[in-house]
């Protein structure tokens, strides 16, 4: 019953378009469109790069951004704040506790993740396609264009990946942004709070929040790639 | 004038040298079949032709200029050069959108575009599936549809990789037919890479044989010493104890012999007399077989898939080569 109860109060609460409940979300959504949009522009190009690339030292750059991968939140949120807090190198910014910090850590997090993924999306496209457009007279760079058209729904998939890790992450969240109501409270570090505090109505409509977006952004990749491929 | 001038270019992978031609004259205008078994090179000559791969020695000229093999001169190049490889593979965009790819990398402007393309897919006869999703298309669709995208450029050159190996009879033909088009209007000059030598003989005036590396005559594999006699009535060059074959217009004494290996006939074996032989190596061609018959020498043996299967013969069968001397050519001794 108690679990019942709880989840028709979250429904209540979603529904109702509870204040906290939607600045909360305003936060997560915000820490992490823009931490998505700075990993894509800087992971994006480089994974293509590597990805087409024929260069000394290629087989090592993939084995260090696979490693990456592996890199806990924990690890990242400590070296950010050794940066970031009054005695760090860029304490001075005074971004500590801030959203700032907080994009900065995520990310960290999740540039390795666009990167690794657009690397594996481009060494999977067929090199019959640059030879192609090769002897159809492209250049280098208008042949790397088609790799990239190819590689499109893949590449948005691990920025779908990126966006999924970051919005679900705590981590970060919690040692860059301390969990500051109003502030820098994101959906998973209050539903934390919530738990800590006994009280699971919140923390459920956060929940469903959360699964809402994962299954709306995946939802929007496979109309995207529904659409294009008719 | 020479479109393609090859001099001593070779290619080597790996230590082992894959291509290795003195030399190599493709005329303008003209169309070439580029026959070989699988490993002589053909591909690899393919890809010089088609300026994506420089050679590792020697020199390339194209209409009389040497070829600097440096990207910027090769993407001018490459402009005058169609390739349609064996599985081509078509961009996610529509029909009509990847036969205009090339002149829109030309930056042809949209009008023209449409011109030509719709030119392009006429000769192929695919211009109701113009706005058809081209990675949807079946092979013998897709392999037209690499045709109209290679042509629509107006190419100098248009260079094709086993263009029916994995199509239906219905678009072969068709296929062929293009082909043969292209062949009769004479602008375009076509290499044909083909392991059918019914088609290539159907469609093409001239020859392009390469047997490991190198350029050979069309009879090259079966080139023998041996030492005209007669016997039996007959004029035979013996050229091994077990091997012996029948000439007519062949000086008496020491000569060279080469055999056509699609004029030997393989059959059962009598208990005596010579040409009888294990069959030793049996490789797959196209819809052709390259089989080797052990007479103390290697003789060679093509043969269409459809004789061979009829045929049942496997590797060790004791077989009896007849050879009809219309194969047979005498070259003087070296």
């Amino acid at each position: 019953m108690f679990f019942w109860d709880s989840l028709h109060a979250a429904l209540m609460m979603v529904i109702g378009f509870n204040a906290e409940l939607l600045h909360i979300v305003g936060v997560s959504l915000n820490v992490s469109f823009w931490s998505t949009l700075a990993a894509c522009i800087l992971g994006v190009p480089a994974g293509f790069a590597i990805g087409i690339g024929r260069f000394r030292g290629r087989q090592t750059c993939i084995t260090f951004f696979n490693t990456m991968l592996a890199l806990p939140t924990v690890v990242i949120g400590l070296l950010v704040y050794s940066v970031l807090s009054r005695r760090g190198v860029f304490g001075a910014l005074g971004w500590l506790y801030t959203q700032k910090a907080m994009i900065v850590g995520q990310i960290i997090l999740i540039t390795p993740i666009v990167i690794a993924f657009t690397i594996a999306a481009v060494s999977r496209i067929d090199e019959r396609y640059r030879r192609t457009a090769l002897t159809l007279g492209a250049s280098g760079w208008q042949s790397a264009m088609v790799i990239l058209h190819e590689a499109r729904f893949s590449i948005m998939a691990a920025v779908v990946a990126a966006f999924g890790r970051v919005i679900s992450e705590i981590g970060i969240s919690m040692m860059l942004g301390g969990n500051a109501k109003g502030f820098t409270r994101t959906m998973t570090t209050a539903m934390a709070l919530e738990y800590d505090k006994g009280e699971f109505v919140l923390a459920l409509a956060l929940g469903l929040v959360l699964l809402a977006i994962s299954l709306g952004v995946n939802m929007l990749l496979g109309y995207v790639q529904g659409r294009t491929r008719r | 004038m020479s479109l393609y001038d090859l001099q001593n270019v070779r290619v080597s992978h790996d230590g082992r040298t894959v291509l290795d031609l003195a030399g190599l004259r493709i005329e303008q205008g003209r169309t070439y079949a580029l026959q070989g078994p699988n490993g002589a090179g053909k591909s690899t000559l393919l890809s010089i032709l088609a300026f994506l791969n420089a050679p590792h020695a020697g020199e390339v000229h194209f209409e009389g200029r040497p070829v600097s093999w440096n990207e910027p001169s090769l993407r001018v190049l490459r402009r005058d050069v169609g390739l349609v490889e064996q599985h081509p593979v078509m961009f996610s965009r529509s029909v009509r959108e990847n036969v205009g790819y090339g002149l829109a990398v030309r930056g042809v402007d949209r009008e023209r575009r449409a011109v030509l393309v719709a030119e392009a897919l006429e000769l192929v006869g695919l211009g109701h599936l113009a706005e058809a999703y081209a990675p949807r298309l079946s092979g013998g669709e897709t392999q037209r549809v690499a045709i109209a995208r290679a042509l629509a450029s107006r190419p100098k050159v248009l260079l094709l990789d086993e263009p029916t190996a994995s199509v239906d009879t219905q678009n072969r033909v068709l296929i062929e037919q293009i082909v043969a088009e292209l062949r009769d209007r004479g602008d375009t000059t076509l290499v044909l890479c083909t392991h059918n030598r019914s088609q290539a003989k159907a469609l093409c005036p001239e020859f392009i044989y390469l047997d490991d590396g190198k350029l050979v005559t069309r009879a090259r594999t079966n080139s023998y010493a041996g030492l005209v006699t007669a016997e039996d009535g007959r004029k035979w060059c013996r050229i091994a104890e077990n091997f012996r074959v029948p000439v007519s217009a062949c000086e008496a004494g020491r000569v060279q012999v080469s055999i056509d290996p699609e004029g030997v006939r393989l059959g059962k074996p009598s208990d005596t007399g010579p040409n009888r032989g294990p069959l030793s190596k049996v490789r797959l061609e196209g819809d052709m077989v390259s089989l080797s018959v052990e007479l103390g020498y290697p003789l060679h043996v093509q043969m269409h898939l459809a004789d061979f299967k009829a045929a049942r013969l496997e590797i060790g069968d004791m077989v009896l080569a007849e050879i009809s001397p219309e194969a047979v050519e005498c070259l003087p001794v070296r």
